[in-house]
């Protein structure tokens, strides 16, 4: 008797168990409808975004609201970045915060939502590899009823610096439970976070054109760099036709402009300037400037400008194919 | 006489057990003080994540430890700009952090510490910014050969 009413015990038991991981495999469908984004703003103007959202659940379910937002680095956007949402079962905006990196998005392996938005979602074909996506999450948990709709509107707020940028954005909407790999239900993954890439947005600021978006033939990065960071100087030879397009080696020749008004000039053929293949007509080099131009320790550089020579030095290329340098300013901002 | 026997017995009993005492010889291990006396190279490097060791000649750089002092040759972008100056660990027996101060100047810099055995070979990993604070190095130093 005592043996069938443990197992009755245990019967009901699985029945809980068993209710319980269906509730945490309960989805929520998210689809965004639209994002209302400018196409261009100013330097300095804040840029402002909406998503308009709309969420399903197909039984009562409480998670958290996660948004992403693909954005160029030098945004700094998890500082500068704020993010609010109103709902039919909210009242007022909802306050959202930057998911710190340490927070490991579900079922991602332990990669953080950051990282993992990345590799799940991509990089709206941005061609500089200084981009990045931020991750927000609402202060609080929302029930969502069974069977039940519900429309949000997202409003993302960015200071976007001073310098030009033409960069294509992209957002995601999910929710903490079931994140980007959810396949419960036998529903797809995608069914359980909504994705927008609207094209680009174009900052009208200070400086070189930072383009992301149209194939450049060389944009040294990290955008953001003193002179005693190491810096990858790329060259596209075959973007478009220059005397390079086919050359066996390049060779890069700079000039360094130090703060004090000075100018050094390193353009020898040599190892120390000589570009490496990294596929066809792909070239780069990594250059530590203090050590390329072999600065004092009281010398800082403020500026780089740079052309791409052959091996006898006699054909140059320069910004659009021409003769004018490539131009890097060095700074922090 | 069966209460005698009965009496004996437990007598025994209680000085067998009387005659057991805890031996105090179980010593906590002590953890040694790490020395890192020497000179390392760096094996590997990453900036920002990116893997540079092959990209960029990081080969000549050594740098040289005694008790309480650092040498650097062939200088490239690291903790400090020059190439003498003191160390310290946060502990000596547990280090997080490694802090250099350099000669010509009173400031220190700090960085975290990883000291892992790979491979049956002490590796030191340091992360540092000595540019924009937004670009982050990790170099991976072994004992030079």
């Amino acid at each position: 008797m005592r043996l069938i009413l443990h197992k009755r015990k245990r019967g009901h038991v699985w029945k809980i168990a068993a209710a319980l991981v269906v509730m945490l495999i309960i989805g929520c469908y998210v689809t965004i409808e639209g994002v209302n984004q400018p196409a261009s703003v100013n330097a300095g103007t804040p840029l402002t975004v909406t998503i308009n959202c709309q969420t399903f659940a197909n039984t009562s379910s409480t998670q958290a609201v996660v948004v992403g937002v693909l954005v160029p680095k030098i945004w700094n956007a998890s500082t500068n970045m704020t993010v609010t949402f109103t709902s039919d079962i909210t009242s007022g905006a909802q306050p959202m915060t930057v998911i710190p990196t340490s927070v490991a998005a579900p079922g991602a392996n332990g990669l953080n939502w950051q990282t993992d938005m990345l590799n799940t979602l991509g990089h709206a074909g941005n061609l500089i590899p200084e981009y990045e996506w931020v991750a927000f999450q609402s202060n609080q948990q929302y029930t969502i009823g069974g069977n039940q709709t519900i429309n949000e509107v997202f409003t993302i707020t960015c200071n976007v610096g001073q310098k030009n940028v033409l960069f294509n954005m992209g957002y995601v909407v999910a929710e903490s439970n079931d994140g980007l790999h959810s396949t419960a239900w036998g529903d797809p993954n995608t069914s359980y976070f909504g994705t927008y890439f609207p094209g680009a947005l174009r900052v009208y600021g200070t400086g070189t054109l930072m383009d992301f978006v149209n194939p450049q033939l060389s944009v040294a990065t990290p955008s953001s760099a003193t002179d005693n960071d190491i810096i990858t100087i790329p060259f596209n030879a075959t973007l478009v036709n220059t005397g390079l397009s086919s050359a066996g080696a390049v060779y890069v020749c700079a000039t360094g402009y130090l703060t004090n008004g000075d100018s050094i000039t390193v353009c020898a053929q040599n190892s120390q300037s000589k570009m490496t293949l990294q596929s066809a007509g792909n070239w780069s080099m990594e250059m530590w400037p203090r050590g390329f131009f072999k600065l004092s320790p009281t010398q800082s550089l403020d500026s780089l400008h740079y052309l791409f020579t052959d091996q006898t030095g006699t054909i140059k290329v320069g910004y659009g194919g021409k003769s004018y340098p490539f131009s890097f300013d060095f700074g922090c901002n | 006489m069966k209460r005698m026997k009965w009496s004996l017995l437990l007598f025994f009993s209680l000085a067998f057990l009387w005659s057991c005492k805890v031996e105090n010889n179980l010593k906590v291990p002590t953890e040694p003080i790490k020395s890192i006396n020497g000179t390392w190279q760096i094996i590997a490097a990453t900036e920002n994540g990116s893997d540079l060791t092959k990209l960029y000649d990081f080969s000549q750089f050594r740098i040289t430890f005694t008790d309480s002092t650092y040498t650097i040759t062939n200088l490239l972008p690291f903790m400090v700009n020059t190439t003498t100056g003191k160390w310290s660990f946060n502990d000596p027996q547990y280090p997080f952090t490694m802090t250099l101060t350099p000669t010509d100047s009173s400031s220190s810099v700090s960085s975290p510490l990883q000291y892992p055995v790979v491979g049956g070979v002490r590796n030191m990993i340091l992360t540092f910014s000595p540019g924009c604070p937004q670009n982050s190095y990790e170099y991976t130093l072994q004992l030079a050969q």
